[in-house]
């Protein structure tokens, strides 16, 4: 999909991911101008089922995404799940299931201020309502989605199982591209502040 | 000849931009800013369609979108209402309704023949002789309806938008917009929906276009998201409002909603009132002021109103003569010659009208007056339908001679004309106080609610009653009610009569209002008929319930644009490139084959074979009690199952019925690791999920079915493949059939199950996702020495068939057991306690009554699945599964039969249309019965 789009990619701890589209100038302006749509899949994710307890050691970019009293999901920089992993299960206890998501997960970055445009075409769910820092699941594109807000960056984090993964690129591409948006990979989301 | 009028200012349409159209192969003049109705209307096109039911010629009536006179075929979509379409270059206009012309109409004559079509009257005939109704029912149904469906494709991107406003306001016109901006100055999110192409509603009227301008702009500039050309067709529960525009459907769920939607102008009811050339006010300002058309040379305005009086002089201005008939006694108008205390008798013409008989309501008789318009002015009914959806209760308002919205639900407002405002000065008043309020109700509250309710002044004092028409006029001819289902006062008279003596009751018998304007041009000529017939009044004879939609919406609209999610393991685009031809296994798209079955098959049964099984769903259970979640869930025994070691298990619901099988795989004694079939994922990780709650067991459970891919390596050089990939010992020894190991597997973290579907010595790996495309590559390279194939779902069909392996949904259905499937096996009774013991108890001791057996038969056939198998003719079973088999020589296959037959060698019959073939019952596998090639 992303050689398509004439991708140039990295390779950050074993994970190839999108660095930029050709154009970064252009990628930035879509997450100023109308809406950026990046693939993060590449984040590290940890799940967390159980008793969790309401402080847990994690690392210094890691994000948490509180789903249910019992579960819990966190994010990080690719590769991170290596030093996570260790560092939940010990502080999350024995009553705590902590599974390396990273896998499971096709991760999405929307970014810009025609995201909530792409949103409503997408779902019934009101994606405004969500604030910095909070998460939820919501069916989008009439799929579960797990949708994670950040508190600093103007950005929505969107996670779906790995096999649909083509389907909802595609498809909140082809959106993004409706309102004016397209397609950026890290360098641009990073130039905007994203980590 | 054409009836343009000079160029003025204000006027919609550019002469300098000029567009021609083709109506019904003739070449029309446009310009650009002209609607299709508008460009026929200066071409003196008159008739632009036949009625309904007797094929009456109809004209333009309102301009303005809301009948459905001009219903049209443009570009071969049907039904387009042609008096708010935009022209376009080279656009191809037809009538309906009609042929082999609208002006020359063969089925004319069934308005001669509308004695045969009495109110109901398909109720009523046809009933005798009974044999002649399939000859009659097709004929009614080749002539019922209007427009034919198109025959050119659909369509343009139709998105589907959801919005979630603070505020909606429903209609764009000075109500609509000071509610809007009173909202949004409040710091309410609001969004302004407006049917027609733009915002302005009684605005539009040319005297005010500077307000109209000032009063967009100044909604604009509080950040109003105004959607022009969008129209509200219902209001559903939440509430949620569906509007819909030329290429979108909206869903919009807003905290308070303010309904602006206005009035419109209604029909008077006397005979011939369904002319062409009799138009409404509305039609008459717009084609005069905006596109520059004059209706007409001599004009009859039949009014109540000084309102009208302005019409009138508008189409005076215009350059016709014209009489003002006016139902008060005391009217007088200038220059206008003015006919007061009177109305229009009856209107005489054949295919546009020629001359109205006017005199005083109810005579008898009257003075012909010569015309070729009548412009009936100012005789309004509220637009009370999206409201009423809502649940507010309406009441007839005395001084609005109309129902009115009385009683709103929580964060519903009305403002303007739907609720009796008459002045643009009231209903901009009444927005700005319904604005605030609903402001206030979506949680953005203003002070300013208090000081507008203060100098608020209110509606027309008691006794400023509007004046109507009468309900019917005098003379010969039909007298419609409604228009758009042809339905006259007589049938509505008759109707009552036969009982159906309500509003509710006449609209189910006669369709009245149940046509294309859902009541919006007819509901107060009904109501007035239906208070006449039964000796009623207007005021207790309300209008019919509302329900969407209350204005026309494309189906193409309501689908939407299609979304389909797929999934994909991450080797699909390895398969795609070994060519693979795809197929749906629930969301999943799977190789079906890459090369063909039989060859991938035999592949697998001499060599060795590789399938991609991501597809199947996978489980993480772990916790102290993950053993006896899994001993509650099934009826097998897992607490004595060894770690490393892989039990096959069967899933059973309450009823004892099979809902999934799979593998169940001991990593650790508080973890497993468990398979279900591809299609039952998310199904049951909500049952599991359920019952494990239920339970509370100390254990958790994890769907990692995306995190890992899968493939199953089969074939006699399995071992051989694996072992180049891996330095872990794989000899039968150290690595058992149903036993597990995790291992290094090309440098990948792998764990892989010994286990095989498919009768072959297996291995199922199962290893991180994202490295899907390496692993898979690098067990071709590995197999390449060992004539490795990838093969599809259809050989493993074959190769599961030979072995006799059911596939839970294909060979079984929701009530199948195990007994009856010869898996009884599996069910350890003597255990405390599982989901369906209790029913399988009751099922053993009964006995099955059919049995899932194997059998074989011809190889020159293959029983499509769901073939029959019959006992001397009659239906016994059925087949669920055959493919032809090379190493059985024979078609294979699965079926149902009577218990009684599950007997080796039994023969029997199976049938599908006009085929028949011999099978026997085969109680054990074609291949490899004894299973030594899986344990080898």
């Amino acid at each position: 999909m992303h050689a398509d789009l004439d991708a140039r990619t990295l390779t950050t701890a074993g994970w190839e991911h999108v660095d930029d589209y050709g154009d970064v100038p252009a990628e930035r302006r879509f997450l100023r101008d109308s809406v950026g749509i990046a693939d993060i899949t590449a984040r590290a994710k940890v799940d967390l089922r159980g008793d969790i307890p309401p402080t847990l050691e994690t690392t210094r970019d890691s994000l948490f995404a509180r789903m249910a009293d019992d579960w819990a999901l966190v994010f990080e920089q690719p590769g991170a799940e290596k030093v996570l992993l260790p560092k939940l299960t010990a502080s999350a206890g024995p009553g705590v299931m902590v599974s390396d998501v990273t896998d499971g997960y096709a991760g999405f970055a929307l970014a810009g201020p025609s995201t909530t445009e792409v949103m409503s075409r997408l779902t019934p769910w009101d994606a405004d309502q969500l604030r910095p820092g909070r998460s939820t699941a919501a069916q989008i594109a009439l799929v579960r989605v797990i949708v994670f807000r950040h508190e600093v960056t103007p950005v929505l984090e969107l996670y779906v199982e790995t096999p649909l993964a083509r389907y909802f690129f595609e498809t909140l591409l082809s959106i993004a591209q409706r309102v004016g948006g397209g397609p950026v990979g890290w360098h641009a989301l990073h130039e905007e502040g994203w980590r | 000849m054409n009836h343009r009028l000079p160029e003025r200012p204000g006027e919609w349409i550019r002469r300098d931009s000029p567009i021609d159209i083709r109506f019904e192969g003739r070449p029309i003049r446009a310009y650009e800013g002209d609607t299709v109705g508008s460009a026929l209307a200066a071409a003196n096109v008159l008739v632009t369609g036949r009625s309904f039911k007797y094929h009456r010629p109809r004209g333009q009536l309102c301009m303005v979108g809301a009948c459905a006179n001009c219903l049209m075929r443009v570009d071969g979509v049907p039904n387009v209402r042609a008096c708010v379409e935009p022209v376009r270059p080279g656009m191809h206009v037809e009538r309906q309704n009609a042929w082999p012309s609208a002006d020359r109409d063969v089925s004319a004559v069934l308005d001669r023949l509308s004695f045969l079509m009495p109110a109901g009257f398909y109720y009523k005939v046809f009933q005798r002789p009974r044999w002649l109704w399939p000859f009659v029912e097709p004929f009614i149904r080749s002539r019922a309806g209007l427009g034919k469906v198109p025959d050119v494709e659909d369509h343009g991107p139709r998105e589907r938008i959801n919005l979630h406003p603070h505020v909606l306001i429903v209609g764009a016109g000075p109500a609509g917009l000071a509610a809007a901006t009173a909202a949004a100055g409040s710091g309410a999110r609001t969004v302004l929906l407006e049917q027609d192409p733009s915002a302005g509603g009684r605005l539009r009227d040319a005297a005010h276009d500077v307000e109209q301008d000032r009063m967009v702009a100044e909604a604009e500039a509080a950040g109003v998201t105004i959607l022009a050309g969008t129209a509200a067709f219902g209001v559903f529960e939440g509430p949620l409002v569906a509007a819909a525009s030329a290429d979108a459907l909206y869903r919009i769920r807003a905290r308070s909603i303010v309904f602006a939607t206005g009035s419109i102008e209604q029909l008077p009811v006397f005979p011939n009132n369904d002319l062409p050339g009799v138009i409404l006010s509305s039609a008459a300002k717009l084609l005069i002021e905006r596109f520059r058309v004059r209706p007409g040379t001599r004009a009859v305005v039949l009014t109540g109103s000084e309102e009208g009086h302005a019409t009138a002089a508008k189409i005076a201005d215009s350059g016709a003569e014209v009489t003002v008939v006016d139902l008060r006694l005391d009217a007088s108008s200038g220059d206008l010659a003015v006919i007061p205390g009177s109305t229009i008798l009856s209107a005489t013409g054949r295919r546009r009208v020629r001359a109205v008989t006017v005199g005083p309501p109810g005579a008898s008789a009257g003075r012909r007056l010569p015309c070729d318009v009548v412009v009936v002015a100012d005789f309004t009914a509220p637009l009370t339908g999206l409201v009423a959806m809502t649940g507010a209760r309406l009441s007839f308002d005395v001084a609005a001679q109309a129902h009115l919205p009385a009683e709103l639900p929580t964060g519903v407002f009305v403002a303007g004309s739907v609720a009796g405002a008459r002045t643009v000065d009231q209903a901009v008043a009444e927005g700005r106080i319904a604005g605030l309020q609903a402001a206030a109700a979506a949680g953005h509250p203003s002070r300013a609610v208090a000081d507008e309710l203060r100098t608020f002044k209110g509606g027309p004092a008691d006794g400023d009653e509007r004046v109507l028409p009468p309900e019917l006029g005098t003379g010969s001819g039909k007298q419609f009610a409604c228009l758009c289902m042809d339905v006259t006062d007589k049938e509505l008279k008759v109707a009552v009569t036969e009982g159906f003596d309500s509003m509710e009751l006449l609209k189910r018998y006669t369709t009245i209002t149940m046509g294309p304007c859902q009541g919006r041009a007819c509901m107060l000529a009904s109501q007035r008929l239906c208070a006449r017939a039964t000796g009623g009044s207007l005021a207790t004879t309300n209008p019919t319930t509302a329900r969407p939609p209350s204005s026309p919406v494309e189906l193409g609209t309501l689908a939407g644009d299609r979304l389909t999610p797929t999934k994909e393991t991450t080797l699909h685009e390895a398969h795609a490139q070994a060519g693979a031809v795809f197929m749906w296994s629930g969301e999943w798209r799977r190789p079906h084959h890459y090369t063909s079955a039989e060859l991938e098959a035999e592949t697998v049964r001499t060599a060795v074979g590789a399938i991609d099984v991501g597809t199947l769903g996978k489980f993480r259970v772990k916790g102290p009690q993950a053993a006896d979640l899994l001993e509650r869930l099934y009826p097998s025994r897992f607490r004595d199952l060894d770690v490393g070691r892989v039990r096959y298990g069967v899933m059973l619901n309450d009823e004892g019925a099979i809902l999934d099988d799979g593998a169940v795989c001991r990593l650790d004694e508080d973890e497993f690791f468990v398979t279900v079939t591809t299609g039952n994922t998310a199904a049951l990780e909500r049952w599991m999920t359920w019952w494990q709650a239920d339970w509370r067991l100390d254990c958790h459970l994890l769907n990692v079915t995306g995190a890992f891919a899968s493939v199953n390596v089969a074939g006699p050089r399995a071992r051989d493949v694996l072992m180049h990939l891996t330095e872990a010992d794989v000899s039968a020894e150290s690595f058992p059939y149903m036993s597990c190991r995790q291992m290094d597997l090309a440098g990948v973290a792998a764990m892989v199950l010994r286990i095989g579907f498919v009768g072959e010595l297996g291995y199922e790996i199962h290893f991180p996702s994202m490295y899907g495309r390496f692993v898979w590559d690098r067990i071709l390279a590995a197999g390449d020495e060992f004539g490795i194939r990838p093969f599809g779902v259809d050989a493993q069909r074959i190769l599961r068939l030979e072995k006799q392996h059911i596939l839970v949904g294909q060979d079984t259905d929701a009530e199948s057991d195990p007994y009856e499937v010869g898996l009884g096996w599996m069910v350890k009774a003597d255990k405390s306690d599982f989901l369906g013991k209790r029913a399988l108890e009751d099922l053993e001791s009964r006995g099955p009554a059919e049995r899932l057996v194997g059998f074989t038969t011809d190889p020159g056939w293959i029983p499509p699945e769901g073939s029959s198998v019959v006992d001397d003719g009659v239906w016994v079973g059925r087949v669920t599964s055959a493919r032809r088999s090379a190493a059985a020589g024979a078609t294979v296959g699965l079926a149902w039969v009577p218990s009684g037959w599950a007997v080796e060698g039994t023969g029997f019959e199976i049938q599908f249309g006009s085929t028949t073939a011999q099978a026997r019952v085969a109680l054990r596998p074609s291949y490899d019965a004894e299973g030594k090639r899986l344990r080898s």
